[in-house]
C-alpha cells in the first residue's frame, strides 16, 4: 500500500533521514520510536508531500506518486494526518471540527454520534474548544481523525496528554481500526502501549530505521533481570554468558532461553536469584529495544 | 467538497473578529459619514457663478497690459468682456427665473461661457495667472452636462444631500486609498491565518488554487454584505433626512476621451461592479503577497507602495502609461476623469479599468496556479514550503 525508496532530507548538514526504504501493508499498524528531533515527524510530512525530500520516492498501491497536485489529492483522498491540539480553532466547537474531517474524505456526517458516543464525548462535544482539558483536545484529535476514517493514517503523538483510561480506550481503538484494514502509522513515546496494538515498531536512528520489532510469529524468550554494572560484570565474570545476551542501558540484563535447555534455564534463574530483583521471562520488547539503541 | 470546504471559511470568517470590525466600519460609514457630509456647505450654482465673477475681475485686474497689444492678448481680454457679461446675465437669470424649472436661457449662455473658455485655452491662456485658469477638463465637464440639460430639460440644480447624491459622494470618498486599505487588511490573512492552525487544515484531498478560490469568494461575499447594507443604511438615513432624489438624474463620467451624462442609476451599476471586481482583485492579491512574503503587515506595505508607485513616479517626472493601470483602484477618480487628468492619460476611462482589472485579476490567480505548479515541479525540498502556507 505504501512503499518508500531511499528517502533522504536533509536541513543543511543535518541528514534527518538518510536513504531510508519502508514498505506498508493494509491491516497494519505501525509504531515509530526514535527520541524527539531524530525524524519521526519529518517522515510523517515526508509519507504526507508536506516536506518535499531531496531525494527518493514516496509511492501508493505502487501507481501514486507525488509528481503532482492531481496526483496528490489522489493521495490525500486515501490519507489523513493527526491534527495538534494547539491548532485546533479555540471559537469553534469539537462537532465542527469532526464535521470538517467527516465532510472533507467521507462526505457524510452519518458516522459522527457513534464516534463521539465510542470516544466518551458526549458532554462536551458541541462546546467551544477553548473549554477542553488538553486529554478533551487530544480525544478530540483522535476523534477526527476516527471521522475522516481514510484507509491510511499518520498519527504523531497520539497519546499525549491522555490519562490511563483514555489511553486504553485510544489503544482498543486502534486495535479496532486495524481489524478495519487501516494501515495506520504511529509515533508515541508510550512505548509500552504501542506492543499491545503494533504489528511493528520501527526504531529510527541517524535517519535510518536501525531495528524493525516485529509482535507476530514466535519472538525470542529472554529472562531479563535489572543489575548495576559491577553486579553484571560480577555475572559475566563469574558465568559464562551466552554470546548473544544483552546488557541493555548499562542496567537489564536478557539472557536468550530460546536454544537453551530447561535444566540449564533454571540454572539461570537459580543464579540471578541470589540478586534479589525482579525476573522476568519473555521477548524483549519495546522499551527494552528503546534503551537498547537510544541509552546506551 | 469545495462547498463543504467552503461552508467550513465561513463559519470561521463568521468568527473572526478583525474582519467583523472592518466589515462593521465599512457599514456604519455611510450613515455616520452622512451627518458630517449634511452639515458641511456645498457650493451652489450661484455662489459659484458669484466667484467666476469675482476671478473674471481679478483676470482683468492683473491682465498685463502689453500682452493687449499682441493678436492674442487682445483677442483674450476680449474674452474676458464677453465671459464677464454671460456670467453676469447668468446670475440674472438666476435670480430672475430659478433652477426649478426649465432655464433655457441660463444654460445656453452656460454653453456659450464654456465656448470661450476653451478658445482661451487654444490662446494657451496668455497673461491669465494661473490661479484663475478653469482647467480645460472642468469646462468639458460643464458643456457635457450642460448640453444634456438642455436636451432633456432636468433640473440644473438637484439637493445634494438627497440620497441619490450623497451615496454617489460617499462612494467617491471611499474609493481609492481608503477601499485598498480597508480591502488589503481585511484580506491580509487570508492564507497566513491557516498557517496558525496548519496541522489542522493541510492535507485536504482539495486543490490549493481551489482553497484559494473558496476563500477569496468567502472575503468578497462578506465585505460585499457589509458594504450592501452600509450603502442601505446610508441611502436610508439620507432618504429619511433629504429625499431619496431621482435615479435617472444625470452624472458626468469620463469616457473615450470625453464627458458623458449618464443617468444615476447606471452610475450605480457602473461603480458597484468596479467596486465588486476590484474587491476580487484585492483579495487575489493579498493571498499572492501572503504565499510571496508569508506576513501579513508586508502584505499590507506592499500593497500600499504599489498602489502609490505611479504617484511617485509621477512626482519626479516619470510619468509612464504601464503605471496607470495601478490608478483604476480610485475607481471613482477614473469615472470622474480625475485619474485622467492627473495622469494626463485620456485612454483611463470605465472600460479601460474594467479590462484591467480582469486582466489583473486572470495574471495574479494566474501567478498563484503557477507557482503551486513550481512546487511540484522542484526538486529543492524548500519549494514546498511555499505550498505549505496555502
Amino acid at each position: 500500500m505504501l512503499k518508500l525508496k531511499d528517502v533522504s532530507v536533509a536541513y543543511k548538514d543535518k541528514k534527518v533521514l538518510d536513504k531510508l526504504s519502508l514498505t506498508a501493508d493494509k491491516g497494519e499498524v505501525i509504531g515509530l520510536v526514535a527520541p524527539n528531533g531524530t525524524g519521526k515527524t519529518t517522515l510523517f510530512n515526508v509519507i504526507a508531500n508536506f516536506l518535499k525530500p531531496n531525494s527518493g520516492t514516496v509511492s501508493f498501491k505502487e501507481k501514486h506518486t507525488y509528481r503532482s497536485e492531481k496526483e496528490e489529492i489522489r493521495i490525500h483522498k486515501q490519507l489523513a494526518t493527526f491534527p495538534d491540539q494547539s491548532d485546533l480553532f479555540e471559537e469553534l466547537s469539537g462537532l465542527d471540527h469532526m464535521k470538517l474531517y467527516a465532510t472533507m474524505w467521507q462526505k457524510t456526517t452519518k458516522h459522527l454520534p457513534s464516534i463521539v458516543e465510542s470516544l466518551h464525548m458526549t458532554d462536551y462535544v458541541k462546546k467551544k474548544v477553548r473549554t477542553y482539558s488538553l486529554g478533551m483536545r487530544q480525544r478530540l484529535c483522535f476523534a477526527m481523525m476516527e471521522a475522516a476514517d481514510t484507509p491510511m493514517m499518520l498519527m504523531d503523538e497520539v497519546m499525549n496528554g491522555l490519562d490511563l483510561s483514555n489511553v486504553a480506550l485510544i489503544s482498543q481503538r486502534l486495535d479496532d481500526m486495524k481489524k478495519k484494514d487501516k494501515l495506520i502509522f504511529v509515533a508515541s513515546h508510550l512505548l509500552e502501549n504501542l506492543d499491545l496494538y503494533a504489528d511493528r515498531v520501527l526504531f529510527l536512528k541517524d535517519g535510518k530505521i536501525i531495528h524493525e520489532q516485529h509482535f507476530h510469529g514466535d519472538s525470542e524468550a529472554f529472562i531479563k533481570i535489572s543489575l548495576e554494572e559491577e553486579q553484571y560484570q560480577l555475572v559475566k565474570k563469574t558465568y559464562a554468558l551466552p554470546d548473544d545476551h544483552h546488557y541493555i542501558a548499562n542496567h537489564l540484563l536478557c539472557i536468550p532461553i530460546k536454544d537453551m535447555l530447561m535444566e540449564r534455564q533454571a540454572e539461570w534463574l537459580d543464579r540471578l536469584l541470589p540478586f534479589n530483583r525482579e525476573i522476568t521471562i519473555g521477548p524483549l520488547g519495546t522499551i527494552e529495544f528503546y534503551e537498547k539503541y537510544f541509552h546506551s | 467538497m469545495f462547498w463543504k470546504y467552503f461552508l467550513f471559511e465561513t463559519k470561521l470568517m463568521v468568527r473572526n473578529r478583525k474582519n467583523l470590525f472592518l466589515g462593521a466600519i465599512l457599514a456604519l460609514f455611510f450613515p455616520i459619514f452622512f451627518f458630517y457630509y449634511s452639515d458641511t456647505e456645498v457650493e451652489t450654482i450661484e455662489s459659484e457663478k458669484r466667484s467666476e465673477k469675482e476671478m473674471i475681475n481679478a483676470t482683468f485686474d492683473s491682465f498685463p497690459l502689453s500682452q493687449e497689444e499682441t493678436p492674442e492678448g487682445a483677442e483674450i481680454h476680449e474674452i474676458y468682456l464677453e465671459q464677464s457679461s454671460l456670467v453676469n446675465y447668468q446670475l440674472y437669470y438666476l435670480a430672475f427665473v430659478g433652477l426649478d424649472e426649465t432655464n433655457e436661457e441660463y444654460i445656453e449662455n452656460g454653453l456659450k461661457l464654456n465656448e470661450l473658455r476653451l478658445r482661451v485655452h487654444e490662446l494657451d491662456n496668455q497673461g491669465i495667472p494661473s490661479q484663475y485658469i478653469i482647467p480645460k477638463e472642468e469646462v468639458l465637464q460643464s458643456n457635457a452636462f450642460l448640453q444634456h440639460a438642455l436636451e432633456n430639460q432636468i433640473q440644473l440644480e438637484p439637493d445634494p444631500f438627497v440620497a441619490t447624491d450623497y451615496l454617489m459622494h460617499a462612494l467617491g470618498i471611499l474609493s481609492g486609498l481608503f477601499f485598498l486599505l480597508f480591502m488589503i487588511i481585511s484580506g491580509s490573512e487570508i492564507l497566513l491565518y491557516e498557517k496558525k492552525h496548519q496541522t489542522v487544515m493541510k492535507g485536504f484531498p482539495l486543490s490549493i488554487m481551489n482553497k484559494i478560490h473558496a476563500k477569496v469568494m468567502i472575503h468578497f461575499l462578506y465585505m460585499m454584505v457589509f458594504l450592501t447594507a452600509g450603502i442601505i443604511a446610508g441611502g436610508y438615513i439620507a432618504a429619511r433626512e433629504a429625499g431619496f432624489g431621482n435615479l435617472s438624474y444625470p452624472v458626468m463620467i469620463f469616457m473615450n476621451n470625453d464627458y458623458v451624462a449618464i443617468p444615476a442609476f447606471q452610475y450605480y451599476i457602473y461603480i458597484l461592479l468596479a467596486i465588486a471586481l476590484i474587491v476580487i482583485l484585492l483579495y487575489y492579491t493579498a493571498a499572492l503577497f501572503n504565499t510571496l512574503f508569508k506576513n501579513s503587515y508586508a502584505t499590507v506595505m506592499i500593497a500600499l507602495i504599489i498602489f502609490y508607485i505611479p504617484d511617485l513616479f509621477l512626482m519626479i517626472g516619470w510619468n509612464t502609461a504601464w503605471l496607470h493601470p495601478i490608478k483604476i483602484i480610485d475607481i471613482s477618480g477614473v469615472l470622474s476623469g480625475d485619474v485622467a487628468v492627473q495622469f494626463g492619460n485620456g485612454q483611463i476611462d470605465y472600460g479601460y479599468a474594467m479590462i484591467w482589472l480582469a486582466v489583473f485579476v486572470v495574471m495574479i490567480s494566474g501567478a498563484l496556479k503557477l507557482i503551486q505548479w513550481r512546487s511540484y515541479k522542484g526538486s529543492n525540498r524548500n519549494m514546498t514550503e511555499e505550498k505549505r502556507y496555502a
